[in-house]
Parts: C-alpha cells; sequence; structure tokens
C-alpha cells in the first residue's frame, strides 16, 4: 500500500531531512554528511517533487525537462522561502530552512497525490541502456575538470603580489591604554627595530624578528595630554618603513 | 543497415567524445590562463585564454552545425558550452570573490546569515539588498549544507546557469521546431558581451536571468491536450514569477514586459484572447510576472527607480547631446589612456559586423516562412533592436545601457540567427559557393568569431585575466596589501564604521573581509567625498563634510596616484574627468594634518582616525 501510493522521491527527501536534523543538531553532528544530504535537498527533491505535483510532463523525451524543472522550481523555492521564513521571528536559520523545505515536500507529495499522478518512481533500469563507454569518457572528462581546478587552486595559493609589514595602534578597552602591534607578510625573515615616542621625546625602543605570518605587540601607557609617535625601521635602514601616530593622547 | 546504424552510433559516439574532451581541455587552458596571469607571464596568459575559448567553443560550434547528432547530443554539448564557460571565469578567479558585484552580494547574504533576517542595509549598493534573491538562495544553501558564502555561490551561479541554457534551449526548439537551430542558438547566446564574466559572477542579475528564461519555458511547456492549465500549473507559474522579482529589478521588469509583448503578438497573430492560447500559460506568466514585479517594487524595492533612473536619464542625455552635435562620440577601446591592441578592435567590429549582416536575412526568413509563428515574430522583434542598442556605445553616459540590454536582446539575436544558420545549413543555401562542408565551416567560424569578439567587448583587456595591481580596476585592484588591511580593520576597528575611502579599498571594507564597514558615498548616503580623497589639500569643506557624515576613519592609498582608473573613477560618481592621475600629496595631506591620528600602515595603505584636535 506504501509503495503504490507514496512516491520513492518523496521517501528519499523524508530520508533527506532526517539525515540534514541529524547533521545539524544529532549526535553525527558532521559537515561532510551535511555537505552530501544538503545539496539535493536544496536544490534537487523540492523542485523535482513540486515539478512533478504542479505540472505534467511533456511527451517524448523528457531528462533536459526533468533536470530544468528541477533545478529551476529549486531556486525559486529557496528565493521565495527566503521572503516567507523573514516573517517569522526566528528568521532564517539552518532548520527553519529544513522545516520549510519538509513542509515543501509534503505538500507536493499530497498535491500530487490529490491530483491522481502516478508516483514517482526511482527507476535504475535505464543504467542498462547507457554505453559501457559512456562511464569512461565521464571519467575522463572529470578527471580533466579535476586536473583544471587542481592548476587554477594552486596558482591563486602562490599568487604573486607585494606582501608587506604592517604598523598599528589602537585605543584600548582601558582608558589611556593603546595596543601597538607590527605584523609581517612578507616571503622571508625580517628584523625590526621600533622606536618610541611620547611628547616628542624617544622614551623606549624595541628590536624583533618576525617570520611570514607572525606578528608582534605590546600594551602602552602614555602620559595624558602627550603626543605619541611610533616608527618601524628594518635592520641596518636609517629611513622609517612604517609609522603610526596619535597626535594627543585624550586621557 | 543494423550495422551501419551502429557504426554511425559509434561514430557519433567517438565525436561527441571528442567534443566534450576539448571542451574540457578548453577549461585547462583557463586555468593556465589564470595562473599565468597572477605569474606576471600576461602574454602567455592571453595566448592560453583564447587557445581556451577556441577549444570550448569551436569544436562544438561545428558539431553541432552538423546534422549528424541525435537531439540528446545537441543538448549535452548546448548546456556543455555554457556551463564550461561558466567555470573559465571560476578557474580564472577560483578562491575567493574579486569582482565589484560579488563584494556586494557576499554582504547581503552574510548579513542575511548573521542576522536571520531579510533587508539589512548594504552601503555598497542599496537596491541590492531590496533584491535579495540570489542572497536568499546562497544563504539558504550554506546554511543547509554548511558550505561557505564563496563556495555556495559558485555552486548556485552555476546551477543557474544551467538552468538558463536548458530553458533556452528547449524554448528555442519548441519555437523554431528544430533541435539544431536550438543548438546553434545557445552558442550564438554566448556571444553576448556578459555571457563570460557579468553573468557569470556572484552577483544579483547572475539568478534572475535564469530564472527569467524558466519563466518563459514554464509557460510555453507543451501540455497533452486533454489537460487545462489550473490552479496547479498556475501556482508554479506564479511561484517562479516572485523568485524573479525578488531578484533583480531590471530583469523581472524587462521579462514582464517582454512577456506581455509576447502574449499581443501572440493574440494578434491567433486572433483569439490571451487565456485561450494553445499555450495558455503564457497569459498567466505575463500577469504573474506583471503583478509580482509590480508589487515588490511598491512594497520593497522601491528605491529601484532612483538607482536605476538616472542611468536611463543620464544615457537619454547623453545621446541626445551626441545627435545635436553638442558632444563627441565615446573612444572606443580605450580605459585610462590602455587601448586596446589591433587585432582585438578588429574582431570585436567584425563579430558585430556579422551579426549585423546576418540578421537581416534572419528577419527577412522569420517574416517570408514563419508570419503565423507569433514567438519567432517576437523574437525578430527583440531581435531588431540590438543594432539600435549599440548606438548607446557612442557615449560614455549611454554605454552601461547597452551593456545591461545586450543579454536580454539576445534572446532575440540568438533565436533568429540560430534558426538562420540551420536552415541554410539544411536547405544548402550557397552550395554553388560553398559546396559540401564548407558552408558548415562558415557558420562555424563565424559564431567562433561572434563569441570572441562578445568576449572582448564584455570587459576590458586589463579586466580578463588576473595580474599586476592596477588603479581602481577592481578584480586587479583586489591583492594581499588591500585584502589585509580590510582584515585589520575588521579585526581591530570593529564592524559598521562610517569610513571614506576609494572605490577599492572601500569595498574591500564595506565586505565581511573588512567587518562590513560604512563606506559614504553618494549612493547610500547622498554624500560625495571625493574631495576628500583626492584633493591636494584638507579645507575646512572637507573637515565639515568628514564631521557631518560622522566619518570616524578615512583610508588612503598611495597607490591611487601611480595612474588613472581604469574603471574610470578613484572613488564614486560622479567624478570629475581625469586627464592626470590624482596627486601624492592627496594621501599625503592626512600625515600632516593635526586633525588626523594615524592608526595603521602598511606602506601604500594608511588608516587615519580623527583626533581631539582642530575640527570646525
Amino acid at each position: 500500500m506504501i509503495r503504490r501510493v507514496m512516491s520513492h522521491t518523496w521517501i528519499l527527501g523524508a530520508a533527506l531531512v532526517l539525515l540534514e536534523v541529524e547533521s545539524l543538531i544529532g549526535p553525527l553532528e558532521s559537515a561532510v554528511l551535511q555537505a552530501v544530504v544538503g545539496l539535493p535537498l536544496a536544490f534537487i527533491l523540492p523542485g523535482a517533487l513540486l515539478g512533478r505535483a504542479l505540472t505534467d510532463r511533456p511527451q517524448g523525451p523528457r531528462a533536459a525537462d526533468d533536470l530544468v524543472v528541477a533545478l529551476g522550481l529549486s531556486l525559486s523555492i529557496l528565493a521565495v522561502g527566503g521572503v516567507i521564513l523573514d516573517l517569522f521571528d526566528f528568521g532564517l536559520r539552518p532548520m527553519s530552512w529544513v522545516i520549510y523545505i519538509a513542509a515543501v515536500l509534503a505538500a507536493a507529495e499530497a498535491v500530487r497525490h490529490m491530483r491522481g499522478h502516478e508516483p514517482n518512481r526511482l527507476d535504475f533500469t535505464f543504467a542498462r541502456s547507457i554505453d559501457p563507454r559512456v562511464p569512461l569518457v565521464v571519467l575522463a572528462v572529470a578527471a580533466l575538470i579535476g586536473g583544471a581546478f587542481a592548476i587554477a587552486v594552486t596558482g591563486a595559493e602562490r599568487q604573486e603580489g607585494p606582501r608587506v609589514t604592517q604598523l598599528w595602534i589602537t585605543p584600548r578597552a582601558s582608558p589611556g591604554t593603546y595596543q601597538i602591534g607590527v605584523a609581517s607578510y612578507n616571503g622571508q625573515s625580517s628584523s625590526f627595530t621600533l622606536d618610541l615616542r611620547e611628547g616628542g621625546r624617544k622614551v623606549r625602543s624595541w628590536r624583533f624578528g618576525l617570520s611570514r605570518g607572525q606578528s608582534w605587540q605590546a600594551v602602552l601607557r602614555p602620559p595624558p595630554g602627550t603626543s605619541v609617535r611610533a616608527t618601524l625601521f628594518r635592520r641596518g635602514d636609517r629611513s622609517p618603513y612604517r609609522q603610526v601616530f596619535i597626535r594627543s593622547n585624550s586621557f | 543497415m543494423g550495422r551501419r546504424r551502429e557504426e554511425a552510433s559509434g561514430d557519433a559516439f567517438r565525436i561527441a567524445g571528442l567534443v566534450i574532451t576539448c571542451q574540457a581541455l578548453g577549461l585547462i587552458a583557463m586555468a593556465l590562463a589564470g595562473s599565468a596571469g597572477r605569474g606576471g607571464d600576461s602574454s602567455w596568459a592571453e595566448t592560453a585564454f583564447w587557445l581556451g575559448l577556441l577549444l570550448i567553443v569551436g569544436p562544438t560550434t561545428a558539431r553541432l552545425a552538423s546534422a549528424a547528432p541525435e537531439r540528446t547530443e545537441r543538448i549535452i554539448l548546448a548546456l556543455g558550452v555554457g556551463l564550461t564557460l561558466y567555470l573559465a571565469k571560476v578557474l580564472i578567479w577560483p578562491v575567493q570573490f574579486t569582482f565589484h558585484d560579488e563584494f556586494v552580494n557576499w554582504r547581503t547574504t552574510a548579513d542575511i546569515i548573521s542576522s536571520h533576517h531579510l533587508f539589512l542595509e548594504n552601503p555598497l549598493t542599496p537596491v541590492s539588498a531590496s533584491y535579495p534573491g540570489s542572497s536568499v538562495v546562497t544563504a539558504g544553501v550554506a546554511q543547509i549544507s554548511g558550505l561557505s558564502v564563496f563556495v555556495s555561490g559558485l555552486i548556485v551561479v552555476g546551477a543557474a546557469r544551467i538552468v538558463l541554457m536548458l530553458s533556452l534551449y528547449l524554448v528555442l526548439e519548441r519555437v523554431t521546431g528544430s533541435s539544431r537551430a536550438a543548438g546553434l542558438a545557445c552558442v550564438v547566446y554566448a556571444a553576448n558581451p556578459n555571457f563570460l564574466f557579468f553573468d557569470a559572477q556572484f552577483g544579483y542579475e547572475s539568478l534572475s536571468i535564469a530564472l527569467g528564461a524558466f519563466l518563459v519555458y514554464l509557460a510555453l511547456r507543451p501540455l497533452p491536450s486533454h489537460v487545462r492549465p489550473a490552479l496547479p500549473g498556475v501556482v508554479a507559474l506564479v511561484l517562479v514569477a516572485a523568485a524573479l522579482a525578488s531578484s533583480h529589478h531590471l530583469t523581472s521588469w524587462l521579462f514582464a514586459a517582454g512577456l506581455t509583448a509576447a502574449v499581443v503578438i501572440s493574440c494578434a497573430v491567433r486572433r483569439r484572447p490571451p487565456f485561450s492560447l494553445p499555450e495558455s500559460g503564457l497569459a498567466v506568466a505575463a500577469v504573474a510576472a506583471i503583478a509580482t514585479a509590480g508589487l515588490w517594487l511598491v512594497y520593497v524595492g522601491v528605491g529601484a527607480v532612483s538607482y536605476v533612473g538616472p542611468v536611463l536619464t543620464g544615457g537619454g542625455n547623453g545621446v541626445l547631446h551626441l545627435i545635436e552635435g553638442d558632444a563627441a562620440p565615446r573612444t572606443l577601446f580605450v580605459s585610462a589612456e590602455q587601448v586596446s591592441p589591433k587585432w582585438e578592435q578588429i574582431l570585436s567590429f567584425g563579430s558585430v559586423a556579422i551579426i549585423l549582416i546576418a540578421l537581416p536575412f534572419g528577419l527577412v526568413m522569420v517574416w517570408r516562412h514563419y508570419r503565423s509563428n507569433p514567438y519567432l515574430l517576437f523574437l525578430g522583434g527583440v531581435a531588431a533592436l540590438y543594432p539600435a542598442s549599440l548606438a548607446l556605445r557612442l557615449t560614455s553616459t549611454s554605454t552601461e545601457i547597452s551593456a545591461r540590454l545586450s543579454e536580454f536582446l539576445f534572446f532575440g539575436v540568438a533565436g533568429i540567427l540560430g534558426l538562420l544558420a540551420s536552415r541554410a545549413l539544411r536547405d544548402g543555401v550557397g552550395q554553388h559557393l560553398w559546396p559540401g562542408r564548407r558552408l558548415a565551416l562558415c557558420v562555424t567560424v563565424a559564431i567562433t568569431l561572434a563569441v570572441g569578439g562578445g568576449a572582448i567587448i564584455s570587459w576590458g583587456r586589463w579586466a580578463r585575466l588576473p595580474g599586476s595591481y592596477l588603479v581602481s580596476a577592481d578584480a586587479r585592484s583586489v591583492e594581499p596589501q588591500g585584502e589585509e588591511a580590510a582584515a585589520w580593520a575588521e579585526t581591530h576597528l570593529g564592524s559598521g564604521n562610517r569610513i571614506a575611502a576609494d572605490r577599492v579599498n572601500g569595498l574591500l571594507m564595506g565586505s565581511p573581509l573588512g567587518g562590513e564597514q560604512h563606506p559614504i558615498n553618494g549612493l547610500a548616503d547622498g554624500i560625495n567625498v571625493n574631495s576628500v580623497i583626492l584633493s591636494k589639500r584638507i579645507t575646512n569643506s572637507d573637515l565639515q563634510k568628514i564631521a557631518d557624515a560622522g566619518i570616524s576613519y578615512v583610508v588612503t592609498d598611495a597607490r591611487l596616484s601611480d595612474g588613472l582608473p581604469l574603471t574610470g573613477v578613484y572613488v564614486n560618481r560622479p567624478e570629475w574627468t581625469a586627464s592626470n592621475p590624482v596627486s601624492p600629496l592627496a594621501a599625503a595631506k592626512f600625515g600632516r594634518a593635526p586633525q588626523f591620528n594615524r592608526l595603521f600602515d602598511s606602506g601604500d595603505i594608511k588608516v587615519y582616525s580623527r583626533s581631539m584636535r582642530g575640527w570646525p
């Protein structure tokens, strides 16, 4: 009875909803599971079921029509769904999306049943008619595309462009104190001297080395009403490399 | 007979496999182009780019021009060319958003995810928050799948591209009655200048144009004769129309107008009222599109009028001035003194010429043989607007209108030229001039050149591939120093601070990368801070402007004085048209002014806060 009444795709959708809930809040929290389950739940099933319920399939070959309806309606369901969810206080959250999609799947199955359409069957008999060379071609093309992505991502992550050193000074939450910091993004290790002047008078100097991605920080407590100026020099170079200043310490 | 069929089927499989392999090899070339561009080898990068484009488009077009492929193969190849051209853009910029509209959309999406609600202010482009369809879908995918906004955005735009190409193919196949015409039309559509980059970016128009095409497909879907378009069918059309209306202002308006025009033509040709047409879904779709677009405009997107209006009026005035002789035509192929090479100019003129020469033949063909087909009449009417749209490229104020219209007008151009090519090949037109397969070769070369020309017209040469830093050049200005400065702002300044900055640093710091600061600009705030950033001295007027606008931080970039802005502005329009780069004093002035503290120094980029002294 259940097999006659319910679509295979609806059963699949219900299973994915449960898995999605599991991945969000259950003990089996898993980013991979969430992605694997979430993508068809977002992109394919709502549109496929709603399309089957609301429209009538054209005569003749239908794969392209089925795909465009599944994707197109899924995108529309998400776009409109966001506006609907925005009306509620809880808004657009992972769980509210899942509940919304589950509601769409249930409504689609109910409409399909009321219209007397045949239940969707997951029919894999078409696989027997596929040329055995097709999977080989698909694999070969997928390998080429994967190679293209590997080239692109590797190239982008080795992006050329000047990597610089930053010097900054910012007020801290505690009045009258400042955070001073240096961050190095240069390709090689660098040695620095940082001179601190308060009210025009040199009060302190630090020497340190930084490798790429490293940073150095210190806390300053200058006298109230004085100016603060920090100048960064590269070791062996007398010209200022970076400079920051506070005109008048207000505290 | 059975054996010959098997052999033919085997040949078809081999050839189709070869064509698809060429598309994949084209993607490898595109990936190499992006890497070479980043590495500073621009000549090899450009060679790889054009080789990639040729591999993707050439063999596919040749195969689609042939009479041999079955329908399934044509669909796969047409979808393949659209999808691979999308993946080409992804491979050139594979790890982050880099285009202007992508940063805008990223901010809206991040706001939806963090606040769980829509319509938060987006100062980067305020109207985009009122049309959040693309951001909503991406936020939904990100929240359901757990993937990052970047990956989710790529997937959403990829899915939209699939919907666009399939809808285009299926609609044109139905309208022309020819799968060959539909396949060729899909490649001709790829010649529209916005196909390769603008409509492939994570922007709010990329989804909307796919939804518009899908709405047309649903409206024209053939139904069994005993079925009436009852409520369920209407619900589907209203759902898609509503999604379209929430996604992009101009696209929803143009599709509403187009559907209405198609209904009017169909009623006139078939002498029937709208809801008695054989494709009764068309009238429903038109009503749904008008109603949803109108309701959205009135209740949510009213800001779109003040956003789009000035562009239209400015463009119109520009054309009038040109006609009256009060203004000279815009110099084509020149951006901030960067001139496109001669061969690119020739190719782009050539691609336009191919379309302009073929179009009259296509329109005559429609009038002679398809006068009873209202949809071809409609497509012919749309295609006929294309030559007029080219005139808009002659002024700087109207070129934007021409650019944004192209993806809509090309629905008509593609349909008409795809059908023309298909008929010519089927009927052996010009066999005495081009015997055998030469006509197919001519069609292949013409369409491939048109796609190449479209890629040149799309964006300036400097914008197509990554490379060294260029001044105010959007993707070519997004580089590590700016990104690291934005990341510093996010960490050390918090979010939502009102800042004055140039176009690119404002974009970076206004995005989630920079903590979603609020760069002050004319669009969001009605305040022009160009003089604050660009003038050589700080005036009392500038100080008053900073105080009145509540600006907490000023961001300067010494590199602005290295050249003219490639996008035409350093900060925001309106901006004076610079003939010389901005003075180095513009960035340096804040270092001497007693009104400013310097909080951040990374060499070229500095961030200043307001000191306690010297304010009016």
